[in-house]
């Protein structure tokens, strides 16, 4: 599956006069992720096809690699007359990127949910953070709402920081329901340590669900397909059927298990499986910074999306919002309107989310 | 009709020529013995038949129709089966694994083991190879294992049946069963080649001879119409008798001694049960009995390789028991152990590093850390020449020598270790009769030179033209001790089967 | 055929089969392989960044192969290196961090030391716990493997977390860095070639001309002669294990010394896993696993050259994968060879 796709994105490039280069160096995880490199990907190639230049991707094996692959898509945007940009993708790649931009003055850099680990940002360098908080409310909310057992599972992959804003978000959106509705959902959390290793992902998840979980939602990268199959291969076994419908009918009579995507929509990944997504928009910021170097609208510095910049949201679930009540969908809208106003701000430290109170909430309905 | 034919083999390793145009021609339905000197060419001639070696030069025909043999594989499906010299079994499956190894009958896609074992009860039944077939390959005696691979043939439905010196394991009674078996095989139709060292055999069960010599053919012969001094003739080129004379020597004071020795075997039981007994330097004490009675572990609880579970041993008077080997070799033990390939050799050793196995840290061979390699080559091209192992190549690989060269090598090592107490277990199985001529001298001479020499042969004549006194050992226990010039081999043969000598002096 | 011509053979034409079937999936996914190959080449030798590159990417696998060709000689299967390395660097890390009043003569050495120590007594656990109960050492090392990787990065997102950014220990001292034999841009090739290829003599010499070598080789192939030759198994096993740690910790030595100057939370990277592969091709002897690891180095830094003509970075892995299986099944290639010769 995965060689397939890449095979089909080998043969997407696009091949142009035009003398820009995008180039985009992946973390370990590497295309193929259905998640962030796979999201970041989407968007430059979007920009560079509507731009008519050209975009490339170099993988990375390892940590190593990052340094020596962002050199390496340095020295080639360099050879182009107009230059070019190189993305970096992945809070994995902090410090190489700074290390590598400070060779290369003249080369645009762009750095996925990179925080810069200093003050001051060299002037060829943005980078795009997200408050996937926000996005992780919202599928926490979600969760508490439909949970038949009382119990939500939360799995991480490395602890770094846009991860832990995904927990602190989740673990949000499920005090702030409990608190709404007066239930006393409970929160299971565990790391992968990994990013890259399906097969942690699904032992863990198997784990959670032992325990008594029925709704994962998991912030682990490519990790996170082990998540997913974790969830459908239980589910199909309750149901004694792959087939969506029977699933679907299956779980809104009786629940069943769920796990819950991140980054990208993963949704279509086991339909009815999967709950919702809380995505964060990589291919708009991808996007964004290639437009913005091209045309010279360039911001050095950080950039943080939220919902209000339509830098996270949640997925449209597509298959199961059947599963939720009308009434949660409302409650949903009214409270993404309060955020977007600034009324409600979910926690992105560990410090907020402790002291953390649900403030008064009254639906208008 | 030929169900074999070999024309022109010729085969050569690296300083070796093993074949050298060699015509083998076998009668289908018949017996027919392939005999020669140790390295005379024999195994290889037969791994060729079986596929495991491929000839430089020559052809292969089975029932008159040409066939190019690239492995074990396509032997077995030209209805060839072989047992080995040197068994291949794997040590951790049980016996009927083993058997269906690589021809498992399928359930599903589970091996079917019940069936598997249903099937090889027949086949032993059948053929009166009575074998444990739920028992661990490692844990059953040597008898034990030859007898799997000859039910592995069998139910391979190999047609022609090679077997590489089956004989040199067994006890005289089960040489017997075997004959039996393989007239019964001939009497079905199936064709057999026979190894072996052990001349009256050939005579009584082969309906033809092969004799080869230095990798070449020297004489093909009817059996009913020869007699084994001529087999000899044309084996060695010379006629031989055997004869090893034992002079008188006086023993000395006791050098090793074993008192109410307690061991037990790999499955837990009780093997060596309260054994006691002293050897004298320059005395060669025989312990006889049919194979399983508990020498083995016996050997292998002297020599520090098996645990004790009670009594004590004591070398020169000193307490060794619980003892390392490499402890034991230290106060002057030596060991020729019974299972060359398991205990004796590294095949993948060269033979300069199998010769130094034991002393291999002594300052002889080392230098501070190092190994000092020209003396090691030195001391191996003495060694060699001095025990006649052939080829004459210090870097042959241990595994590379025939069976009886691996055994010289051994012997060779083991002696020259200059020891005081020297342990030896079936010294000449798979030796040619120049070759067991020669060790029995070497072993008369380690005697002369006072040393304190154990015994241990299922080979009656050997205990019996060697030792000054004889144990007899039955289910782990000393039956009793005689001389040989004091008894019979019927009285030592009444002890083996388990009658204590006061029984078997009753008659 | 003569021994040691099929010990070169066979892993040569592993690699001839293995190009020959990457050719096809490169002309199947619509390149072509001359320009693919002739990137991997620049990719991997071109220029002074690609040299440096490679030697960078070849130093690790040089030791990790070692570390596993070491305990296949003697019959263990240390699947561990993996956690060794990062066990070793660690601890290594923690400590050189605070080595800035120590001269490089005495901080380099005195780091590597605590490496290969941290790494042997690593090893040793599943080398003790193989002679004393027969625990299999496949099942323990990966146990170890799963530990250290846990344990590690727990301390670089905890008590040894510095900074934001990437996970990461403090740096180490100026003085226990390796000094940089070259530098191109932001990548800095250090001594640690050097110390991986000296690595490799040592264990030749250990292992062919030391009676210590003899040991542990008559263990290796057959146990049961060893201990009748006065051999101790189970020591030798412990042995080996440490020696093969020892040498696992020394990749994560000079990945930290020479590489990263700090641990890093993916700092091995896979790279003790690749020393299993490493030794297969390398067929466990030290010079053929300096050339195995140059290989796997050279290819996989030339991949990314690759990759920016369009061929993914996974066609090194089937290349990889293929040689791997070859050689491990080097029976296939055998029987080509034979074949042939029966034939004709
Ligand atoms: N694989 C090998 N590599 C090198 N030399 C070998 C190999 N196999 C056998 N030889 C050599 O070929 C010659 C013939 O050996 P072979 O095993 O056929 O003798 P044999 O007649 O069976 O002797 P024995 O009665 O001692 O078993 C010997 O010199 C032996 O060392
Ligand atoms: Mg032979």
């Amino acid at each position: 599956m995965k060689k397939v796709l890449i095979v089909l994105l080998a043969m997407l490039f696009v091949v142009s006069a035009f003398s820009f280069k995008a180039i985009m160096v992946t973390d370990t995880g590497g295309l193929g992720d259905k998640s962030f490199n796979d999201g970041t990907w989407a968007g430059i190639q979007r920009a560079a096809k509507e731009l008519g230049i050209e975009a490339k991707v170099i993988q990375s094996y390892e940590q190593a690699d990052y340094i020596s692959n962002l050199s390496k898509a340095a020295e080639e945007v360099q050879k182009e007359p107009d230059g070019g940009i190189v993305y970096a993708v992945g809070f994995m790649m902090t410090d190489a990127l700074f290390q590598v931009a400070q060779q290369y003055p003249d080369v645009y850099f762009a750095g996925i949910d990179i925080a810069p680990p200093t003050e001051d940002v060299p002037p060829n360098v943005i980078t795009f953070l997200f408050k996937e908080q926000e996005s992780a409310f919202l599928v926490g909310y979600v969760a508490a709402a439909t949970t038949r057992v009382g119990k939500v599972g939360f799995i991480g992959g490395i602890p770094i920081p846009p991860v832990e804003r995904f927990r602190y978000g989740f673990e949000t959106g499920v005090k702030v329901y409990n608190d709404l509705h007066g239930t006393n959902v409970e929160i299971i959390k565990g790391y992968t340590n990994h990013f890259s290793d399906p097969k942690k992902g699904k032992d863990l998840a198997l784990a959670q669900f032992a325990e008594g979980v029925d709704i994962i939602f998991h912030a682990s990268g490519a990790c996170g397909n082990g998540v997913i199959e974790a969830a459908k291969e239980k589910m199909v076994s309750l149901v004694g059927s792959e087939d969506m419908a029977k699933i679907i009918e299956y779980a809104y009579e009786n629940g069943g298990y769920f796990a819950m995507g991140v980054d990208v929509d993963q949704d279509y990944m086991a339909p009815g499986v999967v709950l919702a997504s809380a995505m964060k928009g990589v291919d708009t910021a991808s996007y964004y910074g290639v437009i913005w170097a091209y045309n010279g609208e360039w911001e050095p510095g950080i950039h943080t999306l939220g919902l209000v910049e339509e830098g996270v949201r949640m997925s449209p679930m597509k298959y199961t919002k059947g599963l939720v009540s009308n009434r949660t969908i409302a409650e949903l809208e009214y409270l993404i309107k309060l955020i977007k106003e600034g009324t409600l701000v979910i926690p992105n430290t560990e410090d907020t989310l402790k002291s953390f109170k649900t403030p008064k909430i009254e639906f208008p309905f | 009709m030929y169900a074999v034919e070999m024309v022109n083999i010729v085969k050569r390793f690296p300083g070796v020529l093993a074949n050298d145009h060699v015509t083998l021609r076998v009668k289908k339905g018949s017996i027919h013995a392939i005999v020669g000197e140790n390295g005379a060419g024999k195994s290889t001639l037969m791994n060729q038949l079986y596929g495991l070696y491929h000839p430089d030069e020559g052809e292969i025909f089975i029932d008159g129709k040409k066939v190019v043999i690239k492995g074990p594989r396509d032997a077995i499906k030209e209805g060839i089966g072989m047992v080995h010299q040197h068994f291949m079994l794997v040590d951790t499956l049980t016996v009927a694994e083993n058997v269906v190894l690589g021809s498992e009958p399928k359930k599903g896609l589970n091996f079917d083991l019940k069936r598997a074992r249903k099937e090889v009860m027949e086949l032993s039944e059948k053929y009166g190879l009575t074998v444990d077939v739920d028992a661990k390959v490692e844990d059953i005696s040597v008898g034990m294992q030859q007898r799997v691979e000859i039910i592995k043939t069998l139910y391979r439905g190999a047609n022609i049946i090679i077997l590489d010196e089956p004989t040199a394991v067994l006890t005289p009674q089960e040489v017997e069963e075997l004959f039996a078996i393989m007239r019964k095989l001939k009497s079905d139709g199936k064709t057999i080649l026979f190894i072996s060292h052990k001349l009256h055999e050939v005579m009584e069960i082969s309906d033809r001879v092969t004799v080869m010599r230095l990798g070449k053919v020297t004489g093909e012969l009817e059996t009913s119409q020869t007699n084994p001094k001529e087999i000899a003739r044309y084996m060695v080129g010379r006629d031989v008798v055997l004869t090893v004379t034992k002079e008188f020597h006086e023993p000395k004071d006791t050098v090793f001694e074993v008192k109410n020795l307690v061991v037990k075997d790999n499955r837990g039981l009780v093997a060596v049960n309260d054994v006691s007994f002293e050897v004298k330097r320059g005395e060669i004490v025989g312990i006889a009995g049919v194979a399983g009675n508990g020498q083995t572990e016996l050997v292998e609880a002297i020599t520090g390789l098996r645990k004790i579970e009670s009594g004590h041993m004591y070398f020169e008077g000193k307490d060794v028991t619980g003892f390392t080997p490499r402890q034991l070799r230290e106060q002057g033990m030596a060991h020729i152990p019974e299972d060359r390939l398991k205990h004796g050799l590294i095949k993948e050793f060269e033979a300069y590093y199998n010769v130094i196995l034991g002393g291999h840290y002594k300052t002889l061979f080392t230098n501070g850390p190092f190994l000092n390699h020209n003396k090691i080559f030195e001391y191996t091209k003495q060694l060699m020449e001095e025990f006649d192992v052939r080829p004459r190549r210090i870097e042959h690989l241990g595994g590379n020598f025939s069976g009886g060269n691996q055994q010289k090598l051994v012997v060779g090592r083991e002696i020259n270790t200059n020891p005081k107490f020297l342990v030896v277990a079936q010294p000449t199985r798979g030796l040619d009769v120049g070759a067991i001529e020669f060790i029995h001298k070497q072993i008369l001479k380690m005697r002369e030179r006072d040393v304190g020499i154990l015994l241990i042969s299922m080979e009656l004549e050997e205990i019996f033209s060697l030792s000054d006194r004889i144990l007899v050992m039955y289910e782990g226990e000393i039956m009793g001790e005689v001389r040989p010039e004091e008894t019979t081999v019927e009285e030592v043969g009444m002890m083996m089967t388990g009658h204590r000598l006061e029984e078997a002096r009753r008659g | 055929m003569n021994k040691k011509v099929m010990a070169i053979l066979v892993p040569v034409i592993s690699v001839l089969i293995a190009l020959a079937i990457s050719t096809i999936v490169i002309i199947l996914i619509g390149k072509n392989p001359i320009d693919a190959y002739s990137a991997l080449i620049r990719g991997s030798f071109g220029s002074k960044q690609a040299i440096a590159d490679t030697v960078i990417k070849t130093t690790p696998l040089i030791l990790t192969g070692l570390a596993v060709g070491f305990g296949f000689r003697a019959g263990v299967f240390n699947i561990g290196a993996e956690g060794q390395m990062v066990m070793g660097a660690l601890i290594a890390a923690t400590f050189a961090s605070n080595f800035g009043s120590l001269p490089p003569l005495i901080a380099i050495p005195l780091t590597m030391l605590i490496a290969m120590l941290v790494g042997a007594g690593y090893a040793a656990i599943a080398g003790f716990l193989k002679a004393k109960t027969g625990a299999h050492e496949v099942v323990t090392t990966i146990m170890l493997n799963s530990i250290a990787g846990n344990f590690a990065s727990y301390m670089v997102n905890g008590p040894l977390k510095v900074s934001s950014g990437t996970p990461k220990s403090p740096e180490i001292a100026d003085s226990a860095q390796l000094p940089v034999l070259m530098k191109v841009g932001a990548i800095e090739m250090s001594a640690g070639i050097i110390i991986a290829i000296i690595a490799a003599i040592i264990m030749y010499i250990l292992l062919n001309k030391s009676t210590a070598g003899y040991e542990i080789k008559a263990v290796g192939f057959n146990p049961y002669a060893a201990e009748y030759g006065g051999i101790s198994v189970s020591k030798n096993v412990v042995l080996a294990m440490a020696i093969s740690g020892a040498l696992a910790g020394l990749a994560g030595a000079t990945e930290l010394m020479g590489v990263h100057h700090r641990f890093l939370g993916e700092l091995s990277g896979g790279k003790g896993f690749d020393g299993i592969s490493i030794a297969l091709i390398g067929q466990n002897n030290p010079i053929g696993i300096i050339f195995a690891a140059f290989l796997i180095g050279s290819l996989r830094t030339g991949s990314n050259e690759m990759q920016f003509i369009g061929v993914p970075k996974h066609m090194v892995m089937i290349i990889q994968g293929i040689v791997i299986f070859l050689v491990a099944a080097d029976r296939i290639v055998r029987t080509i060879l034979i074949r042939k010769r029966v034939a004709k």
